[in-house]
């Protein structure tokens, strides 16, 4: 049996060695690519009512970026051997106002790039979707960042 | 909901305590590499453990392979997390006991 003073000690020993659970969950440089690659599609939606007057149909592009969204997540998890929830509107806690973030970055630079598109400023409306993805690559940074400090206060669902 | 602190004979080795605690830590499920590497243990050890933890109940274990490379997947069951709750309470209260203790023993000690 340990002592008391190794008892008082093990908590100490447990916050370390969730630290470097958590250190491994870091995101490597495809996966950066891989997602910075499905932003653009998403993000390259509004051009399609430019230059194809009926539009491009959505549907067959659905099951390809879910797919890659897919595969994307598999690697990651296949890398760093933890695979995480699902992410919802309660998991993880810390990451609620980054996910909001996203979608309110999605909405608003959809429309942007749809009125500057329909004024006639298709350049301008690139730059938007370049800062966009830059964006949204910026907040997923962050969810992992709430994901990681969670793991390291070993503050998971119950 | 309030835990019960109270010590679990199973856990309390600081090996199991790793193991139990670094799977709670919030993801579904985590590798053997993975948690050997953070546990900071040898395979025969983490495997030696971890089939104690899956006999009693308080982890469940699931291999898998890709291509030839097997891997074996760990996650805390219910109960393996209500136990682990109880028993890290109580050493949290412990901590405290300890730290009151020395305040005391600082406190009561002459200057010199």
């Amino acid at each position: 049996m340990r002592d008391v003073a190794e008892d008082s000690e093990a908590l100490e020993l447990l916050r370390a060695q969730r630290g470097r659970l958590a250190e491994r969950l870091r995101l490597p440089w495809w996966y950066l690519t891989g997602a910075a690659i499905l932003w653009a599609v998403v993000f390259a939606g509004p051009f399609s009512s430019r230059y194809f007057p009926r539009g491009l149909p959505l549907w067959p592009m659905l099951p390809v970026v879910a797919a890659l969204a897919c595969l994307l997540q598999w690697g990651l998890t296949w890398v760093t051997g933890i695979k995480l929830r699902f992410r919802n509107l309660r998991y993880p806690a810390a990451g609620r106002p980054v996910r909001i973030a996203v979608l309110v970055t999605f909405l608003v630079v959809g429309e942007t790039e749809y009125l500057l598109i329909r004024h006639g400023l298709p350049a301008v409306a690139i730059v938007v979707a370049v800062l966009g993805i830059a964006a949204e690559l910026a907040l997923m940074q962050a969810q992992l960042r709430g994901i990681r400090q969670e793991l390291r206060d070993g503050g998971g669902p119950a | 909901m309030t835990v019960e602190a109270r010590q679990d004979a199973l856990i309390h080795p600081i090996t199991r305590l790793s193991i139990c605690g670094l799977l709670a830590a919030g993801a579904d499920w985590v590798e053997f590499a993975a948690l050997r590497d953070a546990a900071g243990i040898s395979d025969s050890v983490l495997s030696k453990q971890s089939r104690v933890l899956e006999d009693a109940g308080y982890l469940k274990v699931r291999k898998g392979a890709v291509g030839r490379r097997p891997r074996t997947w760990f996650q805390l069951t219910p109960e393996g997390r209500r136990a682990l709750e109880g028993h890290l309470a109580w050493l949290a209260q412990l901590e405290q006991t300890v730290s009151a203790s020395a305040r005391d023993l600082q406190r009561a000690r002459p200057v010199s």
